[in-house]
């Protein structure tokens, strides 16, 4: 055991903890007219944790007495989650200022909930994995409540708290369970411990809680009551980084938990995923179907998202040939990436129209936006046309891959159904965009934020949309080399 | 099956001096123990999401704690005992009844808010000690014949070695709790000033 050459391999987390502690220090020391120097600064931070992940690329090492791995997958997972973090940095700030929820604390936690992904996709021990979990969840629950004096926000934080404990209790009893059948808490040894053939009471249990206390943390039918109070408490730039980053780290979880350390019992737990699958996208959309607020729309709708993004993990389960199951994981990465980008953009706009804090994101906001302001309304539509999966969009490839792994593992069925729940998702995605070009705007339109920061995100994020809808290749042969560590 | 008891006895010998694990066959001192503080652990559990005057519930979640840590040192985990006396029994529900004595106006006595869900939740509740029940009792768990010692010296060498890593980023994990519960706690004129 060397742990000290170990270092190396964790040097962007350890980066990213140094810069958590500088956050900290550095605001108790500036005034409050120099508070927007924290946004330069956990960006130019994030930027260097981002190099360090360039260094620990095909690094490809199990360390720290096996509980911790620096594979591909854990950083590609990572610089997602640096992708997700700096955008949420640079629009938060101008709607938090607005309502004077003080930005240190909003820098620092967002930052740990970054360092909690960052354990949860290179953890390569369940017990590691649930501390990534935890280090992940407690600061989106403090940045749901983050604006004190709002009861919407108090209401989602404190629902967000309860549900999400008991959620993480479940996951740990899961645990248990799991420890108790096999002996181990290592991820690797969990896989070859022979479990496919001894199908039994107790793993039957021990399925049930890790099922359903993961699908909660990835708001999957019918563990998703939490989501549309919890996201529409959330100050607005928050509530788009609620809606891809604990979803992401669920993800990397749902990755090693259930693709790695259970694969060998994915015949097993696949009927139920299907089931939850299916039911996932159907009612997500439609819900979203009959909202009229923008930001709850846009809530379920992220609902509807997870189950495109299961339909991904299902194709994997579904097959016996190794490259269309790496072929399903990979869906998985480039749909989590893309949605990222787009969602948090897009709840960015809505939260930029919220500038007067007695708005909450009505369609109505957004009437005439199209003439009020041709960029922000452009950028929102090239949004909502890849949300809803048009090319020349991230949106349409990522959703194309899920199909081709969905279809490619035998599950059309599954491929049809997505497709219908795209079309349907169409129609309220299409309307904003009928409402920001087809709608005059309101006696007293809503002010909209014009942030220098907020402006530059929304910018990088539609190009981000884009370039990856247009050139998807050099990103596509990362995620190829990134699930090959799977198998 | 004599090969089976000449391997049982020496090991009955070895863990005379240090309490065994609680077998359901013979009644002996440690079974009993560990059904009082199994009824001890379960019904103060009850007690505390039952009960309507949350002092009550905060007094009944020391007795489960208490009885907790009585579990721990009979399966022969002295030091996880300690720290449950220190940490819960101790520091955790000393903090609780002062908050809820520096917070409560009046009366104690509140509401019960999922009142209208209790039947619904007893009989969820029930299904699944059922089927955990039934799963406990129909696998074989595989047991070691002997507690795996678990002293002062065992669990430091964890700590400092295996578990280095997880012993780290709890430390993180406190760090933003606390800050978390600081800004939640402060009042918003504070935050103004604080900033």
């Amino acid at each position: 055991m060397n742990y000290i050459n170990d270092l190396v391999t964790i040097l962007p987390e350890i980066l990213l903890a140094v810069l958590i502690l500088v956050i900290i220090t550095v605001d108790l020391f500036i005034s409050r007219a120099n508070k927007w120097l924290l946004t330069p600064l956990t960006v130019g931070g994030l930027i260097v944790v981002a190099a360090a992940l360039v260094v620990v690329w095909d690094t490809n090492e199990s360390v720290y007495a096996g509980m911790y791995v620096v594979d591909d997958l854990s950083v590609f997972f990572k610089a997602a989650t640096i992708v997700i973090g700096i955008i949420s940095v640079l629009f938060a700030p101008a709607y938090l200022v607005v309502r004077r929820i003080p930005l240190g604390e909003f820098h620092m936690i967002l930052l740990s909930a970054l360092l909690g992904m960052f354990v949860l996709a290179s953890s390569s021990d369940l017990i590691t994995l649930f501390l990534g979990l935890e280090l992940m969840t407690m600061p989106s629950y403090l940045l749901t409540g983050l604006h004190k004096t709002d009861r919407y926000s108090n209401e989602g934080g404190l629902k967000y708290f309860l549900l999400g404990s008991f959620a993480s209790a479940i996951v740990l009893f899961g645990i248990s369970w799991l420890y108790g059948l096999t002996g181990t808490t290592n991820i690797s040894e969990i896989a070859a411990s022979g479990l496919e053939g001894r199908m039994s009471g107790a793993l039957l249990v021990a399925l049930g809680f890790l099922i359903v206390g993961s699908t909660f943390k990835i708001a999957a039918v019918p563990f998703h009551y939490w989501t549309p109070d919890a996201y529409q408490g959330a100050p607005t730039p928050i509530t788009g980084f609620l809606s891809v980053g604990p979803k992401l780290g669920a993800f990397a979880l749902l990755v090693r938990v259930f693709a790695e350390a259970l694969a060998p019992l994915r015949a097993d737990w696949l009927g139920i995923f299907l089931v939850l699958t299916v039911l996932t996208m159907t009612i997500g959309n439609v819900v979203a179907l009959t909202q009229v607020n923008v930001k709850r729309m846009l809530a379920y709708s992220s609902i509807a998202h997870t189950g495109y993004i299961m339909v991904g993990l299902a194709a994997f389960a579904n097959t016996d040939d190794q490259a269309v199951a790496a072929q399903g994981i990979e869906s998985v990465l480039f749909y989590v990436l893309g949605y990222a980008i787009m969602n948090i953009a897009a709840f960015a706009v809505v939260g930029m129209l919220q500038r007067d804090t007695r708005r909450f994101g009505g369609l109505n906001s957004f009437a005439g936006l199209g003439s009020r302001s041709p960029a922000r309304a452009a950028a929102m539509g090239v949004l909502m046309l890849s949300l809803t999966g048009i090319p020349p969009t991230v949106g349409f490839f990522a959703k194309l891959y899920v199909l081709l792994a969905a279809v490619d593992a035998g599950l059309a069925w599954l491929a049809v159904i997505l497709v219908l729940n795209a079309a349907m998702a169409a129609f309220y995605y299409l309307r904003v965009v009928v409402y920001m070009y087809m709608r005059d705007p309101e006696d007293e339109p809503a002010p909209i934020d014009t942030s220098p920061f907020g402006t530059v995100a929304l910018a990088l994020s539609v190009a981000g949309v884009v370039i990856l809808g247009l050139f998807p290749g050099a990103v596509l042969s990362l995620i190829e080399v990134s699930a090959a560590s799977l198998f | 099956m004599p090969a089976l008891e000449s391997v049982a006895v020496p090991e009955r010998d070895r863990l005379s001096a240090q309490p065994s694990q609680p077998e359901l066959s013979t009644l002996d001192i440690s079974s009993v123990l560990f059904f009082l503080l199994a009824i001890g652990v379960v019904g103060a559990g009850i007690a505390v999401v039952t009960l309507r005057n949350i002092i009550h519930s905060a007094v009944a979640m020391m007795i489960c704690f208490g009885s907790l840590a009585g579990m721990y040192a009979l399966l022969g985990a002295p030091i996880v005992a300690a720290a449950q006396v220190l940490i819960y029994l101790g520091a955790i529900s000393v903090l609780i009844l002062f908050a809820i004595m520096l917070t409560q106006a009046g009366d104690a006595n509140l509401p019960a808010p999922f009142h209208r869900q209790g039947p619904i939740a007893v009989v969820v509740a029930l299904a699944i000690i059922g089927l955990v029940g039934w799963a406990v009792v129909q696998t074989d768990w595989g047991l070691l014949p002997e507690a795996v010692s678990a002293g002062v010296e065992d669990i430091a060498n964890a700590v400092f070695t295996t578990f280095a890593l997880p012993f780290e980023i709890i430390s993180l994990l406190i760090l933003v709790a606390i800050i978390g519960a600081i800004y939640l706690a402060r009042r918003p004129e504070e935050d103004e000033r604080a900033n």
